[in-house]
C-alpha cells in the first residue's frame, strides 16, 4: 500500500486545500476550477495548472486557444476546455502524418529530453517520432547506460540535464511524482509520459481522442475499465480526464486489485467483469502488471482469465457499437482474448496511430509562448 | 471586438466587385486553366477562394481545385507569442506540383504569414508559380514580399488595425479600418502573463 499514500501525498502536495475536496465530487469541478488571476503562482509547483482564455470578448465568450501551462505534469488539474483543445488540435496534427513529407518546422532548434527511466516502447517512439515530425532535436536518455545506476540521485540527474539547456523533458520514471519533483527543479517544460502508479497524461489524452473520433463525443458515454486497476496510471489519468468531459466510468477488477479510494473519484466500482460490460459504449482493457505483482493479488494468470479476461461472449453484453480500446502492451490469454484484440471492434492499433498526433498537440501547445521562455 | 473608431474602407459591394476584377486578372494572366489551383489561407483567405472559385467558375465554366492552408505550424513567433488561433486541419487533397497556385489571404501586411504559407506549401510538392491574391494591402512589410493581385491597396498606420469581415465568417462583407489608440502592436494578440513555478 505504500505506492498508493505515496501517489495520495503527491496529489494533497499539488493542491489547495479548497481543491482537494472538490475532487472527490467530479459533478462540481469543470465549473469551479475556471482559473482566477493570479492564483497561478500557488498551484504553479505541482501542476501550473493555469489557462488562460485570451481577451475572452465582452458579450461572447471565444473559445481558448492556447495553454498557459508551463508544463503537463497530469490530467488532474486540466479544465474541460484544455482538454477539448488539446483534442482538437491533435486532430489538426493528424493531418500532418499522412503527407508526404510528415514534417513541420515548428519546434525547428528547441531540444527535447526524453527521460525514460523505465523500459518503454510505445509511448518513447511516440514522443520520438511526435518531436521529430515538429522538427525539434531530441536526446534520448535511458535507463540502462545511464549514471542513475550508478547510483545517481534524481535531483543530480535533474540538474545535469539542465545543464544542458533541453527546452522540454519528457520523463517515465517509477517513482509517483518525479515529473513534478523535476518541475520544481528545472527550467525546461516537463511533460509527464507516465511516473510510478500516478498519472500518464498522454496516454488518456489518445484514448479520449480515439474514442471522440469513434463516438463524436465523450459526455454520457459509459466506459469500462478493466484490468488492474491498484497499479494502474493508466486508470487514473483516464478517470479524472473522463469524469472531467463528462463520462460514465465503471471500473472493474478483483478486489485484491482495487484501491479503495476509487469510487471518491468519481467510479463506479464492480468485481464482476460482466456488470461492468453491460451497455458500455466503451472498454478499456487495462494490461495486468506482472512487473508491478509482488504479493499474490490472484492465483494465476489463467484463473484471471477465466474470471477477468475479455472474451468475444463476454463483450457481447456491451453495446453493439462497442470500441475495446488497450494501452498495450497486450498479455493476449490473460487480460485480453485474441479474437477481442484483432477483431472488429478493437481500435488498439489506431490508438498507437493517434499517439502520435496527441502528442505532437501536447508539445505544440506547450510550446507555444513558454518554451525556454520564462524562468522557474 | 469593441470598434473604438472605426471607418468602412469597403462595402459588401465594392468587395465583390474587387474580386470579380482579381478572377478576370487571374484569367488574363493564365491561359491555361487547367494547371491553376487556389489555396487559401485559414481563415479569411478560405472564404475569398471559394468566392474567387465561383467567380473563374461563372466566367471559364471550369471548378479550380481548392485547398487550405493553416500556417499555425510554419510561424516564425509560435515560440514567443503562442498560438493565435486554435490549430485546424491543412486540406490539399490534390498534387501541387507543377501546378500554377493562387494563394489567397485577407490583408497583406508585414508579409510574415505569407512567408510561413510558402514554406507550408513547398511541403506539399513543386508548385509551377505561386501567386498572391489579397483582399487588402496595408503596408509595413517586413520581408519582401509583395501581392500579385490586390482588392484594393489601403494606407495605414501602425496604430491601425484593418479588420476584414466576410459574411462566411462575421455575417456580414465589410472592411475596417480601425484606430487603436492605445496598443501600437497591431494584429498581435495580448501578451501572456507570465506564469512562473512556485519556488
Amino acid at each position: 500500500m505504500s505506492g498508493m499514500q505515496e501517489e495520495t501525498r503527491v496529489h494533497a502536495a499539488g493542491r489547495k486545500g479548497a481543491a482537494t475536496g472538490a475532487r472527490a465530487g467530479s459533478a462540481t469541478r469543470p465549473a469551479a476550477r475556471r482559473p482566477a488571476p493570479g492564483r497561478a503562482a500557488g498551484a504553479a509547483g505541482e501542476t501550473a495548472a493555469r489557462i488562460d482564455a485570451r481577451e475572452p470578448g465582452p458579450e461572447t465568450e471565444r473559445p481558448i486557444v492556447a495553454l498557459t501551462h508551463r508544463h503537463l505534469l497530469g490530467i488532474h488539474g486540466l479544465t474541460a476546455e484544455e482538454i477539448t483543445l488539446i483534442l482538437d488540435t491533435a486532430r489538426s496534427f493528424a493531418e500532418v502524418s499522412t503527407r508526404t513529407i510528415k514534417k513541420v518546422p515548428t519546434l525547428r532548434g528547441k531540444t527535447i529530453v526524453n527521460f525514460f527511466m523505465e523500459p518503454s516502447t510505445r509511448t518513447r517512439s511516440s514522443f520520438e517520432i511526435a518531436e521529430k515530425r515538429l522538427s525539434a532535436d531530441t536526446l534520448n536518455f535511458s535507463l540502462s547506460g545511464s549514471s542513475v545506476t550508478k547510483g545517481e540521485t534524481l535531483l543530480d540527474t535533474a540538474r545535469n540535464l539542465e545543464a544542458m539547456a533541453p527546452d522540454m523533458i519528457v520523463i517515465r520514471h517509477k517513482a509517483s511524482g518525479a515529473p513534478h519533483f523535476l518541475a520544481r527543479h528545472c527550467r525546461s517544460n516537463i511533460i509527464n509520459a507516465g511516473d510510478g502508479w500516478h498519472e500518464h497524461p498522454t496516454q488518456a489524452l489518445l484514448d479520449a481522442f480515439t474514442i471522440r473520433e469513434k463516438k463524436g463525443r465523450l459526455k454520457g458515454l459509459r466506459v469500462a475499465i478493466v484490468g488492474d486497476l491498484m497499479h494502474s496510471r493508466v486508470l487514473r489519468s483516464n478517470l479524472f480526464l473522463l469524469k472531467t468531459m463528462g463520462a460514465d466510468v465503471v471500473a472493474c477488477a478483483p478486489p485484491t486489485l482495487t484501491p479503495v479510494e476509487l469510487s471518491r473519484l468519481g467510479a463506479q466500482v464492480t468485481f464482476r467483469i460482466d456488470e461492468a460490460l453491460e451497455g458500455a459504449d466503451v472498454v478499456m482493457m487495462l494490461r495486468i502488471q506482472r512487473e508491478r505483482q509482488q504479493g499474490g493479488a490472484f492465483p494465476t494468470a489463467r484463473e484471471y482469465y477465466n474470471l477477468y479476461g475479455l472474451t468475444a461472449e463476454r463483450a457481447r453484453r456491451a453495446r453493439p457499437d462497442v470500441i475495446i480500446l488497450h494501452p498495450g502492451p497486450m498479455n493476449r490469454g490473460v487480460e485480453i482474448d485474441s479474437a477481442v484484440a484483432d477483431g472488429p471492434y478493437s481500435v488498439i492499433l489506431e490508438q498507437v496511430t493517434n499517439g502520435v498526433a496527441v502528442r505532437m498537440a501536447v508539445l505544440y501547445l506547450l510550446a507555444g509562448g513558454t518554451l525556454g521562455g520564462i524562468a522557474g | 471586438m469593441t470598434e473604438p473608431k472605426s471607418t468602412s474602407v469597403m462595402d459588401a459591394e465594392k468587395i465583390d466587385r474587387s474580386l470579380t476584377r482579381i478572377a478576370h486578372e487571374i484569367l488574363e494572366r493564365h491561359r491555361d486553366v487547367g494547371k491553376l489551383v487556389l489555396v487559401g489561407i485559414r481563415t479569411r483567405g478560405v472564404p475569398l477562394s471559394q468566392r474567387l472559385q465561383k467567380k473563374i467558375a461563372a466566367i471559364e465554366g471550369t471548378d479550380l481545385p481548392l485547398g487550405i492552408l493553416d500556417i499555425n505550424l510554419y510561424r516564425d513567433d509560435i515560440t514567443s507569442v503562442g498560438p493565435s488561433a486554435i490549430l485546424k486541419e491543412t486540406i490539399i487533397h490534390f498534387p501541387i506540383d507543377d501546378r500554377r497556385v493562387i494563394l489567397a489571404d485577407d490583408v497583406l501586411f508585414t508579409g510574415r504569414t505569407i512567408r510561413a504559407a510558402l514554406d507550408g506549401l513547398m511541403d506539399f510538392g513543386r508548385p509551377r508559380s505561386i501567386e498572391l491574391a489579397v483582399l487588402v494591402d496595408r503596408g509595413h512589410r517586413e520581408l519582401p514580399i509583395r501581392a500579385d493581385y490586390v482588392g484594393k491597396n489601403v494606407p495605414t498606420s501602425l496604430e491601425e488595425m484593418v479588420q476584414v469581415l466576410l459574411k462566411e465568417e462575421d455575417g456580414r462583407d465589410e472592411v475596417l479600418l480601425v484606430k487603436r489608440p492605445e496598443k501600437k502592436e497591431s494584429r498581435k494578440t495580448p501578451a501572456k502573463a507570465p506564469v512562473r513555478a512556485a519556488r
